[in-house]
Parts: structure tokens; sequence; C-alpha cells
């Protein structure tokens, strides 16, 4: 599904990625874990043709095609999405008109209202959310949970088949978080082709979404690759690397 | 939302000195578009008024709107309009004012846009949105008055132009004239294009860049306007730019 090799990333003259590699197959649920200022929000960004990211070497492969030279709406119509950690609020435009045309735009037709309103209601109602917040400006005045809550509901509307979910987690109550999760789940259950690439500092995520793999970043690469338990060894030693390394590298985890 | 139409005959009008006069003493939804005059004086008394004026290729338009407590919605759309101005009196408490002004510009067009709090507990919001297009400069001139008899007023001022031609003569200038200690007020104004992590978010969910940029035109120009949505469809359809 999604190889990336090499690659090499700088934002303002720094190298925030350095010789990157990572491969993640149909059907596979990887995690990036690591302290600030590595480089995990930078990878989702770069993936997604971010304007301010350039890159300096490498390449990424999605279905073993490179898209380096494809625009971020191109990547998108793809089937790459990205659920990103602070969605910017747009005035004006409701939720449903940008869900509506973002549908004809990937499905490359008109969208039958009757249709679209009856996908919208039912995932809107597995999501918990309120009817009006689909006719409010996009997340405008939306609470941290809401702003998450929306980022899934565009998810389960555009049904992309690589998902990368940016810090998901972080600023959503315990209620959100669940609510959230199990309509991941509930994806993940629906499309078992689909592949994941999850951000996250915390371990509560991955106590409702069970990884294939646990990658732990630092410096602009993987230093340690494992499964959910390195993720709890992260969570009892925090981003002591050394500790965690070598009791990773004692256990049964495998590493790269 | 139904409409009454100014010119229609259903609401009673004065011509005084070739202005338009319309009393309005209970709630009510105007709408001001095909007429051939340019002046006008509304006066709102103990009601709620949501009133729609639609402008294209008109000049020196004058609206003043005198509330004695009420409620205002004032939407005014208007392309290639010069000189238009905008006067609105809070006479008594709780009169307030939303005034939501939208304008295409393919020329040089002024909006002068006053509100005095002439009483206490009186509120307005004004935003105005401009996009500019081929030779368009828009100046917004946006007065805010607040006397100390303004007693616990509250004062909104947000303006934006979005240029999507080179020419990079438009202003905004907010004045807030506040005499009022305890008065609230405040303002924002911006001038460029549309923020780059705008036009990601959208195009990260496949749309082209025009058609993101078209989202957020009319976005800004009709999704904030304080009418129905039938109306924003037509509005969207009618000036798609």
């Amino acid at each position: 599904m999604l190889e990336i090799k090499d690659l090499t990333v700088k934002v303002e003259n720094k190298i925030i990625l350095d010789k990157f590699n990572l491969t993640i197959n149909d059907g596979e649920v990887h995690v990036i874990m690591g302290p600030n200022g590595v480089g995990k929000s930078t990878l989702t960004k770069v993936i997604m043709a971010e304007p301010n990211y350039s890159v300096v070497n490498g390449d990424i492969l999605y279905n073993n095609k490179s898209i380096l030279n494809l625009t971020t709406d191109e990547r998108a119509r793809l089937g790459i999405f990205l659920a990103m950690q602070n969605p910017p609020s747009i005035s004006g435009v409701t939720n449903s008109d940008f869900l509506r045309t973002a549908l004809s735009s990937i499905e490359k037709k008109n969208i039958n209202l009757y249709s679209f309103i009856k996908k919208l209601d039912a995932n809107k109602d597995d999501l918990k959310m309120p009817d009006e917040m689909v006719h409010r400006s996009v997340n405008k005045g939306f609470s941290g949970g809401e702003k998450k809550k929306n980022e899934i509901l565009q998810m389960k509307m555009l049904e992309p088949s690589f998902i990368m979910l940016d810090e998901i987690d972080s600023g959503v109550d315990v209620d959100a978080l669940k609510i959230v999760s199990d309509n991941i789940n509930e994806y993940i259950s629906s499309h078992p082709s689909s592949s994941y690439l999850i951000i996250t500092h915390y371990t509560h995520l991955l106590n409702y979404i069970k990884p294939s793999f646990v990658h732990v970043i630092k410096d602009g690469r993987i230093i340690k690759t494992g499964d959910y338990s390195l993720a709890k060894k992260i969570e009892d030693n925090g981003f002591n690397f050394e500790k965690v390394v070598i009791e990773a590298s004692t256990g049964s985890d495998s590493s790269e | 939302m139904n409409r009454i139409v100014i010119g229609s005959g259903i609401i009673k009008e004065e011509i005084i000195d070739d202005k338009v006069v319309i009393n309005i003493e209970k709630d009510c939804n105007l709408l001001i578009e095909k007429d051939l005059y340019k002046k006008y004086e509304i006066n709102v008394k103990n009601a709620n008024l949501n009133l729609l004026i639609i402008k294209e290729d008109a000049n020196d338009l004058e609206y003043k709107i005198n509330i004695n407590k009420g409620n205002v919605s004032f939407n005014y759309v208007s392309v290639n309009s010069k000189n238009s101005k905008i006067e609105a009196n809070l006479n008594k408490r709780k009169s307030n004012i939303e005034i939501y002004n939208s304008v295409i510009a393919s020329n040089k067009v002024n909006y002068d846009i006053l509100v005095n709090h002439n009483a206490c507990d009186t509120k307005s919001n004004i935003y105005n949105n401009g996009i500019t297009k081929e030779d368009g400069i828009i100046i917004f001139n946006v007065t805010s008055f607040a006397p100390k008899k303004s007693k616990n007023s509250i004062i909104n001022q947000d303006s934006k132009i979005i240029t999507l031609n080179d020419v990079n003569e438009n202003e905004i200038n907010p004045i807030l004239l506040i005499d009022s200690f305890e008065a609230e007020a405040r303002h924002a104004a911006f001038i460029g294009n549309f923020k780059e992590k705008e036009l990601f978010y959208l195009m990260s969910r496949g749309l082209s860049k025009k058609e993101a940029s078209n989202l957020l035109i009319n976005g800004l120009l009709f999704g904030q306007l304080s009418i129905c949505f039938n109306e924003k469809e037509d509005l969207k359809k009618r000036f798609f730019i």
C-alpha cells in the first residue's frame, strides 16, 4: 500500500526526517510514537503534500507508484486521508457543502442528494454528533472533541484507503475518545484492506485500537519497532530511549 | 423565508424627497432589489427585521436605519455598486443590529458604514466581506460611535477583503469612537489571499485548488449572511465567480 524509501525532508533549512523508511501493507495499523518535535506530524504532512515541506531525497510509493509529483488533491483522490491534529475553522462553508463538494471531486460525478443525506445522517448518528453540526461552518466554534469527531465523519464519508490519524486523541475527553475509537474500529472492520498510520503520544487510544506495529521515532528516524507491548513500555518509562530500546530488545519484540 | 418585496405594495412606503421611508412595527422579512430608488430610511419600533438588499451596478446608495428597540439583520449583497452609505442609529435600550455586507468588486467601490449607539445596552456587529477581481478596489470605512450614554453596549467590527487580482489599493479603515468606559468594543481587519492552511485542508479532502477557492469565496460572501439556505443557494448560482 504505502512505502517510504530513504525519505529526507527539510523545513526552513532544517532536516526533520532523515533517510526515513517505512512500509505499510494492506490492512495494517501502524502507530508512531515519540516526543514532541521529532518529525511525527511532518511525516503525515509530507505524505499529504503540504506545500511548506520539501522532500530533499527519497520517495513515497502508493500502490507501487511514486506520488511525489502529485498535488495534495490528487493524492486525496487516490484514497489518502489525513485527520489533522488542529484542523482549521472555515467561516461560511458548511460541513455538508464541504463534504458534498469533496465527494463529487473524489467520485468525479454529481452526488445524489438523497443518498448523500442518508449517509451523512447515519455517520453523524454513529459519532453522536448533533444534527445542526453538519449545517454549521467547518470546525467553527467546535470543541476539541467535536473537531476530532468531524475529522472522523469526513473519513467515514469519503471512505479513503490509507488513513493517517495525527493525534486524534489529543483534546478529547474519555467519552468522545471512546466514540471516536469505536468508529475507527468499525471502519477498520468494514474496510479490511485499508491501512492506517496513527500518530500518538499516549497509549489510551491503543487500548481501543490494536496496532499491528508500534514504531518509536527519534531524530527523524525510526529507532525501534515492536508491537503493543512497546507502547506499554513507553507508557511505563516515558521516552527514555535507552531503557525502552534495551528492554524491548530483551523482550519478544521485533526490531528494525 | 418569505419576504415582502419593497415596491410590491404589500407594505406601506412613503416617498419623501426622493427617499423611501418605511416604518416597521411588527416582525417582518423584507427584500429590496429591483427598484429605482437610491435612498432609504427604515424606522424599526419594537420589532425584529430581517432585510436583504441585492444591488448590481448601482451608484450612490444610502440606507438609514433607526431602531427604537428591536433587532435588525441587515444583509447587503452588492456587485460593482459604487459609493454605498449605511447608517444605523440604535436609539433605545435593547436595540441591536447585525450588518452583513458582501461585496464583489470589478471596479473601485466605496462603503461608509456608521453605527451610532445612542442608548445603553445596545449591540452592533458589522461583518464586511469583499472579493476584488479584474480592476476591483474596495474601501471599507467603518465607524462605530459609543458616547457616554451607551453604557454596557457591545460593538464589533470584522472586515475582510480577499484579492483575486493584482491591485493593491484596498483599504479597511476601522474607526472606534468610544466615550463610554463601560462599552465593549473590538475590531478585526484582513486584506490578502485565502489562508494556505484553509486551502490545504480543503484540498486534502480531494477538492482541486479551483474548487477549494470557489467554496471559500461562496462561504465568505454568502455563507455568513443571516438569510435562509435557499436564498444563499440562489445567490451562489446568480453571482458565481
